[in-house]
């Protein structure tokens, strides 16, 4: 059997982020997340075809997975970020930073006699039973539509607020304006609740209310973790019961922007608003990023299409340059699309630094420097220096490659040095609607963005130590309250092999890969849609959420409100 | 070294299911005292503080024609005394933190943060040591004769300067970011150490007997990296400038004989160096041992 | 009912100086002596009674706060309050969390907070972060200075039409925020440093109208004034920070004559420029200036040595800091109205700069005659951090204290200075005015800082010790709105402050071609813009003259 060997990268598709909005243990959604994206090459020496299944094991597991021809290099495989893909790694292996290799796992693949991948199969192993969808909300029957307008769809970090939504008896029928991630969300808000219930026994939400509060009382080392589809009142009140509880509280940039965050903290970070970018950017590099397949509006709102105060031609006078690993949406309304070798982020940004400033270099003018002929960089640091406000946009392909913050550090350093000669900054893409809510609302009141441990009564940071994986894969903590983030799908499987052995405690809107085993389930209120509240945009502006219909039951907010009475009371 | 009078024999019950913090398990803390008072020392489990003897078996023994300790704690010169702990002290974070004086010895891997801050004394872990072990040192010697893990001797979050002072020695090897933004000091692993050892160097020495992983001496401002064992591809912007055989080198083979840990290198053997990294100003030293 | 007995009260606003009397609170106000009434009492005997400290210009809640607090971890770790039944846990020196804030202020006898400098966009975050700080009282000011709506009504050629539409954007500006006050921070600087321009004096045409900082200080000055609005102009003026810049103060001060303006850490724009390029100290001739327009208010910005963090919507001079520091530095661009920027700092005395720095601070607190019109501040944290107000306070009362203090300077400090000559020493009195009384008559704030009938029952009372640092480093007890807060050295009730903000006429509009140009070029809809009702539970609101 021919076995090949080559980098595994996870990445986000404007299909897994449409499907996860619609059902995480629906079919569709799963079969997003099971197809691996290969070169017809490597596909031929494997001998299959698009459609036909392989196995793809790492040194911390294996799946089945269906493959895909790709417009992708050589030796590098592709699969969305999921559950799938989770099998393969593991929340050990993180050199001590809390994030996994997501962007350059060794693995090999072999042709697999499975006819496709086992999609209930592995849907049951990774999500336990699924629960019966209940909690269709009550209809006002009055038949009135309202139309809210100007609404903040919450999906992602660019926090669109000028969606329209009609509103039918209490349902939501349709939405405008947003993007199809966006729309499917919020359509989608009010089907599938979970059932409140305790060790898998349905109960009352004063029940589950009552057992969260015990489970969290008689741990000696407690979890609090998520808050990033979370409202800041809402994170406010997690962070609360941490203190209370003398745990540690996490959130998902702990393994996603987090390392950008990090680097903030040796060097800083120059950077500017949207708005900026709209009206004064005539240079945009999107870098390690795909804004038209995970913030697909981003173009036409902020970075591309605008025509700004001081940008009248909009599109036409700005300079948009992709570095990336692969072709993709993003790179192809590109001006120019330079393509790297995986891995390579550290030295792109060294040379470019030393190109800026004409500082030494060690190699000759014919060396590549990440796979990419010198010639190339010089133009692109040229124009670095002469554009008139420059602005590059950096996602996981920066933070969660080789040398994790140790890219954002260079890349922070490098803009630094660029406004020596005009201005020019970085924004992060952020990913979820409110994680940049989350780590400003830690900030302001623990000091320290994530990973925040409260064993001693007062806040200590330390990621890789106090990072969510961390904690797991030492098998430190001995309870769990998670909130608005989905760890079932979303981290490594001895991670979630873990949490499913010690109690949790659950806070969430719809049926998803963790519902299925957490210990304590309690329905909210989605944010956003069913509670009101205060987001943050990627570019860190404050947005308030509405609510546009009522849900029977609680949102984030006061369903931990009641959870720290019970702490604080019992 | 001051000779040692006592020592505190600290042996391990059970190994804890949560974290402990244990930076009262220090020489300075433990001398002078007798096994009552040193079994009261606290020691914060998960979140729990509790004590030494709820963890411990505790003994203190004399050297022959010594005094005893006492009840109360005498102030006796924390310089003559050993302080041993046994067991699997994986969960044990903090071992021998700031500690400056005495000589603590470890039969069994340590946790995060061993000997971080430490100023004087030795640390000997007889087994792995987790991340951040050594961090800001600023004297003694800290003996690691496993593997330690990442951030080995390396600086905390948002902090500029690292290890300020003192001696690393690892047996076996060292994650990534070995030595990151020391400012003095020497650190010898006689393994291999992972990704940017020596991460933006202000000065101080680092020597890999192993293979080192990759961005050796990223961003480092001044200072010297010692790699015995061929070279990875270094960054752009480090630049070769000749083949020659340092004195530095046999001064820090002679050094490190002395302490029991010679690298099976020639004293003599010749060097590739390689000035970097120019984007910091060019002043730092990679030394790439020479095949030919 | 309260009664906090035996104490030598000071309330300069009613001409009281250390008189031995009671003072009586009921329902969170002063109220006059009952007749004959059995409540529970405060043996202020042996101590000083003074009303609740109003900080009027610190950098406590928001954005670049709390940038500030993510990149500087190291702030944090040696200085931190434990989770206790009554306080939340905490950290921070130079930067500290929100309700670690709090609780530091309240341990200084503060009862009332402004936070110094908001832009409108991120002001929902501020008041997220305010309603954060627990006990005091607080407010923030909306920063207008580099507005481009501001700029664009400034352009007008039409003065009356000019006039009328600056008011009506002002209004709608602060009602939008729920700001207490207008806010100027290097006027048209801010906006020159986005288009790369390094050098912005008073009359600079800035970009794209060709306004100049001037026309901005006056465009606000007199639009503030025609409103009626209780605090005047809180103003950051350009060029803060470098040699020279005492004729650039001095000339906006001129340009200002006759308006009621208050000059913000007057320190940084107060320096001489020597031959060779260096920092002498100007204040003797801001303080003449200041000392001739009784129109004039101003705080100090008194450098303390040790760590600082300096934050300001001053993007450009933070620019210019960092190539000095070479060490973090922040920048956020906000677009269509200002900027910020953060650089870590260290004050040293043998460092000649900050040694001058520091002597001009002091000069201007004791050359300016006036406590009436000079308050202290630290310019939190730019300057220092505020719990260094007790340090300072001995500085000011006590001459040897002051002079040990001299002779730890770098050794040529005194031949560009003249705090070595200066011998007045505060009284406790007036340092009640400019800390108390002074700041809360500056910002219009009727029944604060003062212990009339009718006025907050926000109480100080200190113990007189040794010196004057030990006095005021651990207050006896803090009461705020009635309530003990402070007693025997901890933090006894951690309750909620009242956002304080301004009555303006409700439901001002934008006017309609700069609502198109907002809807146009912002990337938040106008819908979105303003600050809800639920930021400002419990809002005050002051009344405009």
């Amino acid at each position: 059997m021919v076995a090949l060997s080559g980098l595994l990268v996870t990445v986000r598709s404007a299909k897994q982020g449409a499907e996860m909005m619609v059902n995480k243990l629906g079919a569709e959604y799963w079969r997003e997340v099971s197809t691996l994206r290969m070169h017809s090459e490597d596909m031929h020496q494997l001998a299959v075809s698009t459609g036909q299944t392989v196995r793809i094991a790492s040194s911390h597991g294996e799946a089945v997975v269906s493959c895909q021809e790709a417009d992708v290099p050589r030796g590098v495989f592709f699969l969305p970020l999921g559950p799938v893909a989770n099998q393969l790694f593991s929340g050990a292996h993180t050199d001590g930073t809390g994030v996994p290799d997501w962007k350059r796992l060794p693995v090999t693949i072999e042709r697999c006699e499975t006819l496709a991948p086992a999609l209930p199969e592995v849907s049951a192993a990774v999500a336990g039973a699924a629960r019966a969808a209940t909690g269709e909300s009550a209809t006002t029957g009055t038949g009135e539509t309202v139309v809210h307008s100007n609404v903040v769809c919450t999906f992602c970090g660019c926090l669109c607020d000028d969606l329209e939504v009609e509103v039918r008896d209490n349902r939501i029928c349709k939405v405008k304006k947003a993007c199809l991630i966006g729309r499917n969300k919020i359509m989608h808000a009010q089907s599938n609740a979970p059932v409140p219930s305790v060790a898998g026994r349905a109960v009352t939400i004063t029940e589950s209310v009552s057992e969260a509060a015990r489970i969290l009382r008689e741990a000696r080392f407690p979890l609090v973790y998520g808050l990033s589809s979370a409202t800041t009142e809402a994170q406010r009140l997690l962070i609360e019961i941490a203190e209370i509880v003398g745990g540690t509280i996490d959130n998902p940039s702990s393994y996603c922007h987090g390392p950008g965050v990090m680097a903030r903290q040796q060097v800083g970070l120059a950077t500017c608003t949207l708005g900026e970018v709209k009206n004064r950017a005539d240079l945009i590099i999107f870098w390690g990023c795909n804004p038209l397949e995970a913030h697909m509006r981003h173009l036409s709102r902020y970075s591309s299409q605008p025509r700004g105060l001081f940008t009248p031609e909009g599109r036409k006078g700005r300079r948009i340059v992709a570095i990336d690993i692969r072709p993709t949406p993003t790179t192809k309304a590109a001006d120019q699309f330079i393509q790297v070798e995986p891995g390579t982020t550290f030295e792109t940004a060294t040379l470019l630094r030393a190109l800026v400033r004409g500082v030494r270099l060690g190699i000759g003018d014919d060396a590549l420097v990440a796979g990419v002929p010198l010639p190339i960089w010089r133009e692109l640091a040229a124009a670095i220096r002469s554009c008139k406000y420059g602005v590059i946009f950096f996602g996981l392909g920066v933070t969660q490659c080789r040398g994790r913050d140790l890219n954002p550090e260079q890349i922070g350093v490098l803009v630094r040095e660029v406004n020596d000669y005009t201005r020019f900054y970085a924004i992060p893409m952020r990913g979820h609607g409110n994680v940049a809510g989350a780590n400003q609302v830690m900030c302001w009141q623990t000091g320290f963005p994530l990973a925040v441990n409260f064993s001693r009564r007062y806040p200590r940071y330390n990621p890789g130590e106090f990072s969510i994986l961390g904690h797991l894969a030492r098998r430190e903590v001995d309870a769990a309250l998670i909130v608005a983030t989905d760890p079932g799908a979303h981290l490594p499987q001895d991670s979630v092999q873990y949490l499913r052995e010690i109690p949790t405690i659950y806070l969430e809107p719809h049926n998803n890969t963790t519902t299925g085993w957490a210990t304590v389930v309690i329905p909210v209120a989605p944010a956003g849609i069913a509670a009101a509240g205060t987001m943050y945009r990627m570019d860190n502006i404050p947005l308030r959420a509405k609510k546009l219909v009522h849900s029977p039951y609680p949102s984030d907010e006061e369903a931990l409100r009641a959870i720290k009475e019970r702490l604080l009371h019992a | 070294m001051d000779a040692v009078t006592t020592t505190v024999t600290l042996s391990l019950k059970e190994v804890p299911p949560v974290p402990v913090e244990a930076e009262s398990l220090i020489p300075e803390q433990v001398a002078g005292k007798d096994e009552a008072h040193i079994g009261r020392l606290p020691l914060l489990v998960g979140k729990v503080p509790e004590t030494v003897a709820d963890w411990f078996h505790v003994s203190v023994s004399q050297t022959a024609g010594t005094a005893e300790g006492t009840a109360e704690g005498t102030a006796e010169d924390a310089g003559h005394t050993a302080l041993v702990l046994r067991g699997d002290l994986t969960r044990f974070k903090r071992l021998g933190e700031g500690m400056s004086c005495g000589r603590m010895v470890v039969d069994g891997p340590s946790g995060f943060h061993t000997g971080a801050r430490m100023s004087g004394g030795s640390l000997i872990i007889n087994g792995d040591a987790g991340d951040f072990s050594g961090a800001h040192m600023r004297g003694g010697l800290l003996v690691i004769r496993g593997n330690v893990g990442h951030y080995a001797a390396a600086a905390y979050r948002g902090e500029t300067k690292g290890m300020r002072g003192g001696t690393l020695i690892v047996a076996g090897s060292a994650g990534q970011m070995l030595g990151a933004r020391m400012r003095r000091g020497l650190i010898c692993v006689l393994g291999d150490t992972g990704d940017v050892t020596g991460f933006n160097m202000k000065a101080g020495t680092i020597i890999v007997t192993g293979t080192s992983g990759a961005r050796v001496g990223a961003r480092m401002v001044r200072g010297t990296v010692v790699l015995l064992s061929g070279a990875p591809a270094l960054l752009p912007t480090f630049s070769y400038d000749c083949t020659y055989q340092p004195v530095i080198w046999t001064l820090l083979h002679r050094y490190l004989a002395q302490q029991g840990f010679a690298p099976v290198v020639d004293p003599w053997t010749r060097f590739r160096h390689y000035s970097g990294d120019a984007n910091e100003g060019g002043r730092g030293e990679v030394l790439v041992r020479d095949p030919s | 009912m309260l009664r906090i007995a035996h104490g030598r009260v000071y309330d300069p606003q009613h001409g009281v100086g250390g008189e031995i009397r009671d003072v009586w609170i009921q329902e969170g106000k002063v109220v006059a002596p009952p007749a004959m009434v059995d409540a529970p009492t405060i043996d202020a005997s042996g101590c000083a009674v003074m009303p609740g400290g109003v900080e009027i210009h610190s950098h406590v809640a928001g954005a670049k706060v709390n940038t500030g607090r993510s990149i500087c971890p190291e702030d944090h770790t040696d200085h931190f309050r434990l989770h206790t039944d009554v306080t939340r846990a905490g950290c921070g020196y130079t930067i500290p969390t929100t309700f670690m804030t709090g609780y530091e202020y309240v341990r200084l006898g503060y009862t009332t907070l402004f936070e110094a400098a908001v832009p409108p966009l991120t002001a929902r975050h501020a008041h997220e972060e305010l309603r954060d700080i627990p006990i005091v009282d607080t407010g923030c000011y909306t920063v207008m200075g580099n507005n481009y709506l501001v700029l664009k009504v400034l352009s007008d050629p039409d003065e009356a039409r000019r006039r009328e539409r600056m008011r009506e954007l002002v209004a709608w500006l602060l009602q939008a925020t729920r700001g207490y006050a207008v806010k100027i921070v290097n006027p048209g600087g801010v906006e020159n440093w986005k288009w790369n321009q390094d050098v912005t004096d008073l009359d600079t045409a800035v970009p794209p109208f060709g306004v100049t900082p001037r026309q901005i200080v006056s465009g606000l000055a007199q639009a503030v004034e025609e409103l009626g609005l209780p605090h005047s102009i809180h103003l950051h003026a350009n060029h803060l920070g470098e040699p020279g810049n005492v004729d650039t103060t001095l000339a906006t001060m001129h340009a200002l004559a006759g308006h009621r303006v208050h000059f913000t850490h007057l320190q940084f724009h107060s320096y001489d420029i020597t031959q060779r390029g260096g920092y002498a100290s100007a204040a003797s001739r801001i303080a003449e200036c200041v000392n001739a327009h009784p129109e004039f208010t101003c705080d100090v910005g008194q450098l303390v040595f040790g760590p600082a963090t300096t934050m300001t919507s001053d993007a450009p001079m933070e620019f210019r800091l960092h190539h000095l520091q070479k060490q973090k530095w922040v920048n956020v661009d906000v677009e269509m109205e200002t900027g910020s920027g953060i650089v870590p700092m260290v004050y040293r005395p043998h460092t000649l700069v900050n040694a001058v720095q520091w002597c001009v601070g002091l000069e201007l607190m004791l050359l300016i005659r006036d406590p009436w019109r000079v308050f202290l501040t630290t310019d939190h944290p730019n300057a220092g951090p505020f719990v260094a107000y007790p340090l300072l306070i001995r500085l000011l009362m006590d001459l040897d204290f002051r002079r040990s203090w001299l002779d730890r300077l770098h050794p040529q400090a005194r031949q560009y200075t003249c705090l070595h000559e200066l011998t007045r020493e505060y009284t406790l009195e007036e340092i009640v005015i400019v800390t108390r009384a002074g700041p809360a008559r500056a910002l219009g704030l009727p029944r604060k800082g003062q212990l009339g009938v009718g006025a907050d029952a926000d109480v100080a009372v200190f113990r007189l010790q040794q010196d004057w640092q030990s006095t005021f480093s651990n207050p006896a007890c803090v009461v705020k709105g009635g309530k003990v807060v402070w007693r025997d050295g901890e933090v006894v009730d951690s309750g909620a402050g009242r956002a304080l903000g301004i009555d303006l006429a409700a439901g001002r509009q934008l006017a309609p071609d700069l609502a198109e140009c907002f809807e146009r070029y912002s990337t938040v809809k106008l819908e979105n813009y303003a600050v809800e009702d639920e930021y400002v539970p419990d809002l005050e609101l002051v009344a405009c003259r």
